[in-house]
């Protein structure tokens, strides 16, 4: 990701619309990535930092936006989704703040970019080992819905006391003969810790597993920050005699004609239609197959 | 000789500057069941405690069917606590999560010492639920709906899952009105002979030790005053307090 040229360039500000390169000041992005180095030694762990005030709203993706600003290079190729989608406004806003400040290429191919900030979705294109992709957190603990207190949620996790978690997935499976996870589904990370696949859909938990790409997870309202490396176990919990499951969808997709990807609901020539999140990928195969 | 269930050797415990208790030895053997009485702040809770894991003794040994508790830490003693000893107490809340069904509640406890397998789970979470006699088709339903006998059969069924060494009673009964009392008093007496774990039953009412203990504690201001066979001692107490405790009980 970064030659000597790249680091020597990031150290040195760039005025760019008034504002320092990569918009963090130096101090700032080195404490963030050193908490991102951390949470890449203990994978999984949640690793506080000291979360900056942004540009945008806590909530509305300031901890990804921080992580990718505190990782970016000039080389980079930017891509920024919500729900898988590049024209969200939240997507659109955040990619001009990045794009702004450091002045590296955009992209909404998923193949040609380097660094990937997303909310919700993992691009269904192949990702290589060039690959970062960053995060953005509502909620990092899994624990925090059984147990509120922080102390007590450090030390379970410490002692890998995730009862309570299966316990919920007791619950589900007794009064509903399944899991009731549809996005966030807990996951141990190389048999140690258990974080929370947040909030992608249980769809793209599969692709965590051994993944060549590193995964880095920004939590900017909670102060945190964890991380998959690549080639990593990541295991969705379940039980031994019960199948995780994956959404399945009954309809290709109205527009490109997918069979394989996961549907949203939308609005197409006036109906209600299934039809890619991953729209970058959707405009490319209806361009594949060419005009109707 | 065999290993006894549940050893206590000179356990103190300190409070700061406040006694909890001082100088307490005693053994419970698998299948025996021995009460502790006295009033309220005599110190009883705070050897559950200690027994129960709960608490740290300032002094003294606690040991499970011969092992050393002091020594057990962190995910250690949280396994030895959900696998080894079963704890009921008066207010089924502190034991119990009320938002959770009670077949959850139950399923908790092997869940936390590694059970996997969910058909395996539920059929032990069931037997157990039905041995408890609590109502058929309610096994999937909040707690918080649940009477509080109920509760305390739902504790009871929690406690007895993991088939611990210890079970631990902590006021069981106290709260409940007289006829539900007694039918969870003799579910108590049934399950513990039927599975001859070692009990520890604390209660200031003399009626419920009298029913269920083997022998006996009286304690006194953190020490024990006197202790026996259950018998001998409710019915030929030696020592003045045991005498007046005795005498208190209001006859009917």
């Amino acid at each position: 990701m970064s030659a000597l040229s790249d680091l020597l360039h990031r150290a040195e500000p760039i005025h760019i619309s008034g504002y320092l390169w990569a918009y963090l000041d130096a101090a700032s992005k080195r404490e963030i990535r050193r908490a991102l180095l951390k949470a890449v030694c203990i994978p999984g762990h949640i690793t506080p930092f000291a979360s900056r005030e942004m540009p945008v709203a806590r909530g509305w993706g300031s901890g990804g936006l921080q992580v990718t600003l505190a990782t970016i290079v000039a080389s980079d190729t930017v891509k920024v989704i919500d729900q898988g989608d590049d024209e969200s406004l939240n997507a659109r806003t955040m990619r001009a703040l990045i794009a702004d400040s450091t002045g590296v290429e955009t992209a909404t191919d998923a193949r040609a970019a380097t660094l990937i900030q997303t909310r919700h979705r993992i691009p269904e294109d192949d990702l290589d080992d060039r690959t970062v992709l960053v995060f953005q957190v509502p909620i990092s603990d899994p624990l925090r819905e059984f147990e509120q207190r922080p102390t007590a949620a450090r030390r379970m996790h410490a002692e890998r006391d995730y009862a309570v978690i299966w316990l919920g997935l007791y619950e589900d499976h007794a009064r509903f003969s399944r899991s009731r996870f549809s996005h966030s589904y807990p996951c141990e990370v190389e048999g140690g810790y258990i974080i929370s696949t947040t909030p992608i859909p249980r769809f793209d938990v599969p692709r965590l597993h051994q993944a060549p790409f590193l995964s880095l997870f920004g939590a900017g309202r909670e102060a945190a920050v964890y991380a998959i490396p690549p080639y990593t176990d990541v295991t969705p919990i379940t039980f031994t005699d019960r199948e995780f499951e994956i959404e399945s969808f009954d309809t290709p997709c109205a527009k490109c004609g997918a069979e394989d990807s996961y549907l949203t609901e939308e609005i197409v020539n006036g109906r209600r239609a299934a039809v890619c999140s991953d729209t970058a990928r959707c405009r490319r195969r209806q361009a594949e197959k060419g005009p109707r | 000789m065999t290993t006894p269930a549940l050893e206590v050797r000179e356990l103190t415990v300190r409070y700061g500057g406040t006694l909890g208790c001082a100088d307490i030895s005693f053994d419970v053997q698998p299948g025996e069941v021995l009460g502790i009485v006295g009033e309220s702040g005599s110190g009883k809770s705070t050897v559950l405690g200690c027994c129960g894991l709960d608490l740290q003794p300032t002094a003294g040994v606690v040991r499970l069917s011969g092992r050393d508790t002091a020594a057990v830490v962190g995910a250690q003693r949280r396994r030895l606590r959900n696998q080894d000893i079963g704890i009921v107490r008066q207010a089924a809340h502190e034991e119990l999560r009320l938002g959770i069904s009670a077949g959850g509640n139950i399923a908790e406890r092997l869940l936390a010492t590694g059970h996997r397998g969910f058909q395996a789970i539920r059929a032990r979470v069931d037997r157990v639920y039905h041995e408890v006699e609590l109502p058929a088709g309610r096994m999937d339903a909040a707690v918080a709906t649940f009477s509080g006998g109920m509760r305390q059969r739902v504790q009871i069924a929690r406690a007895l899952v993991s088939e611990p060494a210890v079970l631990l009673l902590d006021e069981p009964t106290t709260g409940l009105d007289v006829s539900v009392q007694a039918r969870i008093l003799d579910l108590i007496r049934r399950l513990q002979r039927q599975t001859g774990v070692a009990m520890v039953i604390v209660s200031h009412d003399l009626a419920v030790i009298r029913m269920l203990a083997d022998r006996l504690l009286v304690m006194r201001q953190g020490r024990v005053v006197e202790a026996g066979v259950t018998d001998r001692v409710l019915s030929d107490p030696r020592h003045p307090y045991t005498q007046l405790l005795v005498s208190s009980q209001l006859e009917v």
